[in-house]
């Protein structure tokens, strides 16, 4: 067994009266790329929130690179979100600079980092997401499948270890969507990056994830390769995958 | 970020913060901060409400500011307030410059006064004091000028009594002298001698007076005597300094009531100053002969003390008429109707321009019977003292109300002598009226008329005294009212 | 009521913690010295026209209503000191105030709470970013060095528009007017009530960020954020600044 990124321990979260995770176990080795599935409201985001230290679980644990998230201090946690990329669902672009210092600024916070350097850096990441030239664009004018691809780049600027995306492909054309996948998968194989996509894509799920876990009222539904889940007679997974993939 | 930014904050910081300094410079330079200036102090019991940073003005220019109070560590001690002067005003600011704290127009701010000092004194370095008056306290003030005015008056009364005695004395002397003169002169007449006998005669007699012969010359010689006109003198100069002194600090009264005291002592004092003046001028007139040794004989020595002390009392007359036209005092002498009846001249009462009110009475007093026909000084007769008493029984009941002027004639040719003599007859009954009757000095006054032409049939000129009594102005306004109705 | 007041001193508190949380996080490494400068540029250069011009305003009124009421004691040349006096001690610092507590507070609170509603302040945090010093702290810092040259903008302005009205009725010179202006302003008037306006530029930076760092509910939220922060930093601002008079009044007593 590889060694875990991540590893949830007995993870429960709840908002209110509403519990949105009940005891959730699972671990995803490293340089492994995991696609979380599951229906809208079930939890991924927040899943992926709990990963990152910006939500902290009601019970349980949760491991990153083999710390305890929500025992780190200030810095430490600082230290750890450095080797990690996160894309919001919502982009989170902000909104008061440019597309371009969008993407520089995780390089910008880095100390001693040349200019030109950082220069060079968001011109690639642009055109890796395909937004060539758009550097100076202001994120209010973009639309939101550029916003997602933007904030792509800028979870990428680091070069982070573990990246959590949260529905990178949601709103794109068949085509750009693809080409997104694209990257991703060269990033986890070059890189041997830890991938987490949370998506409602099942063909761009299968393309990019060793691995794909189906979330379901707060707990793990089912959890395997494609082969695996399709070969399940749940019920809510053959629906789930039949609904999707003709998508 | 872009560069336009960060510049325009640039100029924000800068030009905001150069803002601000340049107010610290304005109100700075306003309180003469970044000028060169001196640091000195003054000692006030009662500070009036001043404050630190309280505005110093020299002779009215700002000048600086206070820069401490120090509280005075026991009851009796006076706090110190140190403040800065720029040194632009160093050199008038003295070492008897007077500080005081003042109050300044209606927004009723305290600031420090230091007025330019006097040439004579030092000027003031660093670090050192000046003087200082107290914040205006009326009734200090009037405690401290009424003691003034008294111990001047009590030292005039003794000034007066020595010179009363040293006029009785020379007075005696001099009629002694005239009496030999008037003995050698039938002999004189007879033996047809030369003018140079009698100047001999008259000069032998001098010189034995001046030799200290016989008890007129002993006196004339006695040392103690004048030692003790010229201390007496001595004082009068110190009193006169005090009383300037008053007169110069004297803008700071306002009271009413116990002013009237103070003006009526200030005004009795310079009276009686200025008749003993006038006994002593009279007194020096007959004794100007000059010792022919050369040295300074007696009546040089008398005259030379009497010249100094006549200085004194003019320079005291003189205080004390500033004070008197004080603006803050003159109503109370303007309200009188005349400051002084003695400051009225000849032509200005006879042309009724400045007279001190309406004439009610008028009492003629021939010269025959008031004076003594037998000698040459002006000597009251007894049946002219009893004249006098008579004419003036008539005002008694006004006197105290009412100025009575002396008016003096003189039957002579000669104007000038006909002035000196008229004058001298005046004094002469003034000084009776008020030796007897203890009348006001001020509210007695002398005019000397001099040769006056009568409507009398004889033709002849008036000659002799008349007593005239006047309302003041206030009353006679109020008679004339009265009239028309 | 008892709750309403026990509410508002809860939330005061909380916003006073937070404000000074910020300000003393502005001093713990890394210093965010860059986005300081672009919070002084966004809440100080772009509000120097509006004080500047309010300034002005104001000084031309002021010095016109000074004038009807001292002229009844013929007391005109006294209009410069007493202007500067009453611009410089109170008016200036709390005019100013009140109008960054409406453009500033307003923006911060609408900024802040965007951003949280946006996940932008997420973003921040997930790129290793101390969100609150990076918003919360700069904003503090920016505001109390800004309010300070922004109330000597104003008193400036204001000073000089009462010259303007002046010199125009009764002609009097550019330089007795300034003379008369600042001579009677005392170095403990200016220097205490020009500084302690850092602690208005604290309260609003402090309310306006407490309110938006803490925005809820979506555009509507922001909204009330928005709203929230002027009307709480207006009201603070007053009460402050009278207990902000006493400490000044205790502390430089007019007679030291
Ligand atoms: N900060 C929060 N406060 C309160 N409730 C929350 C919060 N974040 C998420 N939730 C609730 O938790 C549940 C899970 O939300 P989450 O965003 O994880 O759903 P999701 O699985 O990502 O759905 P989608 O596929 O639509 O994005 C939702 O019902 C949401 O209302
Ligand atoms: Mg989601």
């Amino acid at each position: 067994m590889s060694e875990a990124a991540i590893r949830f321990e007995k993870v429960s979260k709840s908002f209110g009266s509403r519990t949105i995770l009940k005891e959730l176990s699972f671990e995803i080795g490293k340089g492994d790329s995991v696609a979380i599935l599951g229906r809208s409201g079930t939890g991924k985001s927040v899943t992926l929130k709990l990963m990152i230290g910006l939500l902290e679980p009601d019970a349980g644990d949760v491991f990153v690179l083999d710390r305890n998230v929500a025992d780190l201090d200030a810095s430490g946690l600082s230290e750890l979100r450095r080797e990690m990329g996160f894309l919001f669902q919502s982009a989170a672009l902000f909104d008061s600079i440019s597309v371009g210092e969008n993407i520089a600024f995780p390089m910008r916070r880095q100390s001693k980092v040349d200019e030109s350097e950082i220069r060079d850096r968001v011109e690639e990441l642009l055109r890796q997401v395909k937004l060539d030239g758009e550097y100076d664009k202001m994120p209010a004018d973009l639309s939101g499948g550029m916003k997602k691809r933007a904030a792509l780049a800028r979870s990428l600027a680091l070069r982070p270890s573990v990246l959590l995306v949260d529905e990178p492909s949601a709103g794109l054309d068949p085509i750009t969507s693809e080409e997104i996948d694209e990257l991703l998968i060269s990033i986890g194989e070059e890189d041997e990056t830890t991938i987490v996509i949370v998506t409602h894509n099942i063909p761009s799920a299968r393309r990019i994830c060793d691995e794909m876990i189906l979330l379901d009222g707060g707990l793990i539904r089912a959890r395997g390769d494609l082969a695996a889940l399709e070969a399940s007679d749940d019920e809510v997974v053959k629906k789930f995958l039949s609904s999707q993939s003709g998508g | 970020m872009g560069k336009g930014d960060k510049s325009g904050v640039g100029v924000f910081l800068v030009g905001g913060f150069l803002l601000f300094a340049l107010g610290l410079f304005m109100i700075g330079d306003r309180r003469q901060m970044f000028t060169e200036s001196i640091d000195a102090y003054a000692d006030f019991a009662d500070l009036a409400g001043l404050q630190n940073g309280a505005t110093v003005r020299v002779s009215g220019m700002d000048a600086g500011e206070v820069t401490s109070i120090e509280a005075p560590p026991t009851p009796e001690g006076k706090f110190r307030v140190r403040f800065r002067i720029i040194e632009k005003l160093q050199p008038i600011v003295r070492e008897d410059s007077v500080a005081s704290i003042q109050t300044d127009g209606i927004v009723g701010n305290m600031f420090l006064q230091v007025e330019a000092g006097t040439s004579g004194a030092p000027q003031i370095e660093n670090g050192r004091g000046v003087k200082s008056v107290e914040p205006f306290q009326i009734s200090d003030f009037l405690d401290q000028a009424k003691q003034i005015v008294e111990t001047a008056d009590e030292l005039l009364d003794e000034v007066k009594q020595d010179l009363v005695t040293i006029v009785r004395n020379v007075n005696d002397v001099a009629e002694e002298a005239e009496t030999l003169v008037a003995e050698a002169r039938p002999n004189i007449t007879s033996m047809t001698a030369s003018a140079k006998n009698i100047a001999d005669d008259v000069e032998g007699v001098m010189n034995d007076i001046n030799a200290g012969k016989g008890t007129v010359g002993k006196l004339f010689k006695d040392e103690k005597v004048y030692e003790d006109l010229k201390s007496t003198t001595e004082t009068l100069k110190k009193v006169s300094e005090d009383v300037s002194k008053i007169s110069s600090s004297a803008g700071e009264i306002i009271d009413d009531a116990k002013q009237k005291d103070v003006v009526g002592k200030v005004d009795q004092t310079v009276a009686n100053v200025r008749d003993l003046t006038a006994k002593a001028n009279d007194l020096l007139d007959k004794f100007q002969k000059e010792g022919d040794d050369g040295e300074p004989s007696m009546t040089d020595d008398v005259r030379q003390t009497m010249a100094s002390a006549r200085e004194t009392m003019t320079d005291f007359a003189e205080d004390a008429e500033a004070l008197k036209h004080n603006f803050l005092l003159r109503g109370f002498f303007k309200k009188r109707g005349f400051y002084d009846l003695n400051e009225i001249s000849p032509a200005e009462y006879k042309a009724g321009e400045r007279a001190p009110g309406y004439p009610l009475d008028r009492v003629w007093l021939h010269s025959q019977s008031l004076f003594d026909p037998s000698t040459d000084l002006i000597k009251l007769t007894d049946e002219g003292k009893r004249a006098i008493d008579r004419a003036f029984g008539e005002f008694i009941d006004h006197v105290k109300d009412d100025p009575v002027m002396v008016e003096g004639y003189a039957g002579v040719d000669n104007p000038s002598e006909a002035y000196l003599l008229s004058q001298r007859r005046a004094a002469a009954v003034r000084g009776y009226l008020i030796n007897k009757y203890g009348l006001r000095p001020n509210y007695v006054g002398v005019m000397e008329m001099g040769r006056v032409e009568s409507t009398a049939k004889d033709g002849k000129p008036w000659d002799g005294v008349a007593l005239v009594r006047f309302l003041d102005k206030k009353e006679k306004k109020a008679l004339d009212k009265e009239q028309k109705k | 009521m008892r709750e309403l007041i026990a509410n508002f001193f809860d939330d005061a508190g909380r916003m006073g913690l937070f404000g000074l949380r910020g300000f003393r996080d502005a001093f713990r490494k890394p210093f965010e010295i860059p986005e300081i400068i672009v919070q002084l540029g966004s809440l100080g250069v772009r509000s120097t026209p509006l004080i500047a011009l309010s300034g002005l305003a104001v000084g031309v009124v002021m010095s016109m209503h000074t004038r009807s009421s001292l002229e009844r004691f013929g007391a005109e040349a006294l209009i410069p000191n007493v202007l500067a006096i009453a611009m410089i001690k109170e008016t200036g610092p709390l005019v100013t105030a009140l109008l960054l507590a409406g453009r500033v507070g307003a923006g911060i609170g609408a900024e802040l709470g965007g951003m949280r509603v946006t996940e932008q302040i997420d973003a921040l945090e997930s790129l290793a970013v101390d969100s609150f010093k990076y918003l919360v702290s700069t904003r503090v810092v920016a505001c109390m060095i800004a309010q300070p040259l922004l109330t000597t903008v104003f008193n400036f302005m204001a000073i000089s528009g009462g010259f303007l009205a002046e010199t125009m009725l009764s002609g009097i010179s550019f330089e007795l007017y300034f003379q008369r202006a600042f001579s009677s302003v005392p170095f403990r008037d200016y220097i205490p009530a020009t500084l302690k306006t850092a602690v208005f530029g604290f309260l609003i930076a402090a309310i306006s960020s407490y309110l938006g760092y803490n925005a809820r509910g979506g555009a509507e939220g922001v909204g009330r954020a928005s709203t929230q922060s002027v009307v709480a930093s207006s009201i603070i601002l007053i009460i402050v600044d009278v207990i902000l008079v006493r400490i000044i009044f205790f502390a430089f007593p007019e007679g030291s």
